[in-house]
């Protein structure tokens, strides 16, 4: 008996549950927090950019028009086909007691041709470049970082809990709830995307991250829901569903207790697939004019802007984006792999 | 037969294989493994879960899968004088087509379900000509079965062969539209196509009704007399093998326990664990106080031969505790868009149960069981009639109030590998029933009930941390028990506990059962396709056949003097170890085929 009292103590004390166990196994697995911290730092980049302490000028012209890399990370060789800038100025000496009407005006303008002057020269290379303003293209990406994760991440998580929550309602109860589920997931899908995606945006009227997230999320939870509902409907009638039932499992618990951490795989993988496929639809709709404002940097106005780049020759643009983009999503794939992983009991 | 008979047709010589678990363990499954199987002879392997004999079957066959497992360098397979672990993978696919065939225990699932029958018989048959025609053996005047005609009357001649009645409809059904017994006729119809001389059957009749098996067991008996074949049966069952098998081999975690002639190794068993499992299944003769387990026979303990067989509990007087009556289910069943019709899974049921007594119901797959418990335990919502507990009517209360009986009657389900959520620990599985039903009760005294709950089922605390997947399914049962007991329920519901089960972790819970209804004094309705456990178990017997009762009796009274034809069919499909009993039928129907 002393044994168990000591057991039944440890039980109550001991950190219980799936994720105190889920951590320690994915802490066995390296790939898994190698993928993790990219996604923290990710994270840190976000946060940094929104408080404003990295990347806060990024609008600033800090270079030559398309400034090449400067090799640290790519090289190019410096264009040649610059346009000339005037230079010289014409001095004009006034003449007595003629008033100058505009003279305060010349004056201010003077000043601030004269501060123009002082400002440090605009710089010939960037680390990865300038843009078509010379805006640097390293702080663009940064800053890109927090628009693009954002909308991302938030439009996934809302799709894959609107997806799996009308979902396990359509699976487990079956019946007339499913058929009404069945059918707005059946309106929702012949609606094409573009004209849900329109109708939607003018219901809200207005533009900006927060928007951009509510058409993505309202629009992407058709894939999850069809998902969940097939798992559902397949682990209703399990045993240990059953057995939950005959212990006086009320259905929430049931749903959410029981079986939701057993199809728990569906929900990570569509998850990151969504965060995927929702960053490249903010280009889409930022093209159309339904996503971030042309005062808001992402990285898909990034990619936007580096198609006509391109035709010139200038690619940096498109490579830092298209970088920044590959690291996030792989990382974050192989993440969601080894999460995965580490809530499966059976797995070692 | 060309061989001479004392050559045999198969020899195994020190046989190990090893599976690759991870880059560093390996598990060995087969140790050492010796034996022969002569021509036109019939060898058993029997063994529990674990102790290699499918693998074994598998690695005469060439079906191991070379990545995961491997064949030490010193074991030797041969077949006629070759040795099939030096063989090409040509000359191996060649043999197992054509000189050895193996069938399964799941015929679903060796049948492919998209193709007919005939389909899939013709293909083993077309295959066979051709391999017969590239060997170039002296039998090629055979008739070539090149023409699709005579291809279906092939087909049509082995179902026949093999007992199927309607051959030419069956040739056009789809695997779904036939019953587990005649999916396995169809499989073995296949295995003996190509006339093979050695036939490798690996549990063919586990998956099959009682009734069902004993017809299987005698078709096979049959075929290997008529056809001249050597047969590797693989069994868990002693009692099926002693029909069947000249020879028996009994394995246990991969090695030879004994070896022996099926008359010697009954009469005498020499090993213990061979005693143990002769011992441990309930006879259908007495039912002593505790069945004797493997332990006790290894572990050298002369098993305490009960003198006294357990007392039916006497009909308690008063008030029974359950009373059921006109219970039924239906279901509506679409045929067309508009038509409907009803299909009764459950036919009006009734019957008591008292106190501290044990109802047991035995019926084939199909026969409403399953349903009658699910509809007990109200996670079927039954389609008429009343259950009345402790006088207290439970249909057509509200949810609310129905919840309150919830704890009072609890069900412990077959497949202990499905009945645990995989994702839960084993403290959370016993613990949430305490959370859900008793009210204010903090985690420390929920965990100490957890722990004592598991301390009773024969469980050590350490337990409590671990997930289902780490136990084997005798213990996971254990665990499934407990969590029925945490809501000290009046009523067991035991849908086939224990048939998943092998025969020594059979007996350790049967006992385990009865030990708790001695201490405890509930009430158990215990469902089984196996009359002798029922028989064990039960103070008395309920027999179900196509969703209706059919007869209903005490126990002794009902395997003594049974009334209705069905009970009789069921106590003579037993497999009561009576040899002669499948030989003569094997005889008969030969007799009557000429």
């Amino acid at each position: 008996m002393r044994q168990s009292e000591r057991v039944a103590v440890f039980a109550v004390l001991a950190p219980q549950g799936l994720w105190s166990l889920a951590w320690s196994r994915l802490c066995r697995d390296t790939l898994g927090l190698i993928a993790l911290g990219v996604v923290v730092m990710y994270l840190a980049v976000v946060l940094a950019a929104a408080a404003g302490w990295i990347a806060k000028d990024w609008s600033h012209e800090a270079g030559v028009n398309y400034a090449p890399p400067n090799g640290w990370i790519f090289s190019a060789s410096p264009s040649e086909d610059r346009l000339p800038v005037a230079r010289e100025s014409i001095q004009v000496t006034p003449v007595a007691g003629v008033v100058d009407p505009l003279a305060p005006v010349i004056e201010t303008l003077r000043e601030s041709r004269l501060a123009l002057a002082q400002e440090p020269q605009r710089l010939a290379t960037l680390p990865l470049g300038a843009d078509k303003w010379g805006r640097d293209v390293a702080l663009k990406t940064l800053k890109g970082t927090q628009t693009s994760f954002i909308v991302g991440l938030l439009a996934a998580f809302l799709s894959v809990l609107l997806g799996s929550l009308l979902g396990a309602y359509a699976g487990y109860f079956g019946g007339i709830v499913d058929d009404v589920l069945n059918w707005i997931y059946s309106t929702f899908t012949a609606i094409p995307y573009l004209l849900l995606v329109l109708a939607i945006a003018a219901v809200l009227n207005q533009k900006g991250i927060s928007t951009v997230i509510l058409i993505l999320g309202l629009t992407g939870w058709t894939g999850v829901f069809r998902l969940m509902r097939a798992e559902y409907m397949k682990h209703r009638n399990r045993e240990y569903v059953l057995a939950a039932e005959s212990i006086g499992a009320s259905h929430a618990r049931r749903m959410f207790y029981h079986i939701l951490p057993n199809v728990s795989h569906v929900l990570l993988v569509q998850l990151s697939l969504n965060v995927v496929s929702f960053m490249k639809s903010e280009v889409i709709l930022s093209f159309l004019g339904f996503g971030v404002g042309v005062d808001t940097v992402s990285w898909g106005s990034m990619l936007n802007e580096a198609q006509t780049e391109l035709l010139l020759g200038k690619w940096w643009q498109l490579a830092s984006a298209t970088l920044a983009m590959a690291l996030l999503v792989t990382a974050f794939s192989v993440f969601t792999d080894a999460l995965r992983d580490a809530l499966d009991p059976k797995l070692k | 037969m060309t061989m001479p008979a004392k050559i045999p047709l198969l020899t195994v010589r020190h046989l190990s294989i090893d599976f690759t678990l991870d880059a560093q363990q390996t598990h060995r499954a087969v140790e050492g493994l010796s034996f022969s199987l002569g021509v036109n002879r019939t060898l058993a392997l029997v063994g529990e879960s674990g102790s290699g004999k499918s693998v074994t079957a598998l690695a005469i066959m060439g079906l191991l899968e070379s990545s995961t497992c491997r064949i030490s360098p010193d074991s030797s397979i041969c077949y006629r004088g070759q040795e099939l672990l030096k063989c090409s993978a040509t000359q191996r696919q060649w043999l197992r087509g054509e000189e050895m065939t193996m069938i399964f225990q799941e015929p679903m699932n060796a049948l492919n379900p998209v193709f007919t029958i005939e389909f899939q018989l013709m293909e083993v048959i077309k295959k066979h000509a051709r391999l017969k025609r590239l060997a170039n053996t002296p039998q090629s005047s055979s008739p070539s079965f090149d023409s699709n005609d005579s291809l279906h009357q092939k087909a049509l001649a082995l179902l026949s062969e093999v007992g199927l009645d309607q051959p030419e409809r069956r040739l056009r059904a789809y695997p779904h539209q036939l019953s587990g017994g005649q999916q396995q006729r169809v499989m073995i119809a296949m295995a003996i196509a190509s006339e093979p001389r050695l036939l490798i059957a690996d549990e063919p009749t586990t998956a099959l009704d009682v009734s069902v098996q004993k017809q299987i067991l005698q078709l096979l008996a049959q075929l290997r007399e008529r056809r001249q074949m050597s047969m590797l049966f693989i069994s868990h069952d002693l009692n099926v093998v002693r029909e069947l098998a000249d020879e028996v081999m009994v394995m246990r975690q991969g090695r030879r326990v004994e070896h022996a002639s099926v008359e010697a190794l009954f009469s005498a068993p020499q090993a213990p664990y061979t005693q143990a499992l002769l011992s441990c299944r309930p006879s259908v003769d007495h039912r002593p106080w505790r069945l004797p387990v493997v332990e006790d026979f290894l572990e050298g303990r002369t098993p305490s031969k009960p003198c006294t067989d357990r007392p039916l509990q006497s009909q308690r007087q008063g008030e029974p505790l359950l009373v059921v009556s006109h219970l039924s289910k239906s279901y509506d069943v679409s045929d067309g868009w508009f038509r409907r019709h009803s299909f009764q899974a459950l036919k009006p049921t009734s019957f008591e149960l008292a106190r501290g007594k044990t109802l047991g119901v035995v019926g084939e797959s199909g026969s409403g069981k399953t349903t009658l418990a699910l509809t007990l335990m109200r996670l079927l919502a039954a389609s008429s009639g009343s259950i009345t507990l402790e006088g207290q009517q439970l249909m057509g209360l509200n949810a609310r109030a129905a919840q309150r009986f919830r704890p009072r009657m609890q069900m412990v389900f077959q497949n202990p590998f499905a009945s645990l959520n995989p994702r839960h620990t084993t403290g959370q599985i016993l613990m949430e029933p305490l959370q859900l039903q008793n009210g204010p009760m903090n985690a420390a005294a929920r965990a100490r009930v957890a722990i004592e709950l598991l301390d009773k089922v024969g469980l050590a605390s350490t337990a409590f941390f671990k997930y289902p997947h780490e136990f084997s399914g005798g213990q996971r049962q254990r665990i499934a028990i407990a969590r029925c007991l945490s809501l000290r329920p009046d009523i067991l519901i035991c849908d086939e506990a224990v048939s998943a089960l092998d025969l020594s972790v059979q007996a350790q819970l049967l006992n385990l059962l009865q030990d708790l209804q001695d201490e405890w004094g509930m009430s158990y309705i215990f469902i089984s396709h196996d009359l002798a456990v029922v028989k064990y178990m039960s103070d008395e017997v309920m027999v179900m056949h196509e969703g209706a009762v059919v007869e209903k009796a005490a126990t002794d009274q009902l395997f003594a003097h049974p009334v209705h034809p069905y009970t009789h069919q069921l106590l003579d499909a037993m497999p009561q170890g009576n040899r002669q009993a499948i030989r003569h039928g094997a005889e008969q129907s030969l007799l009557g085929d000429r």
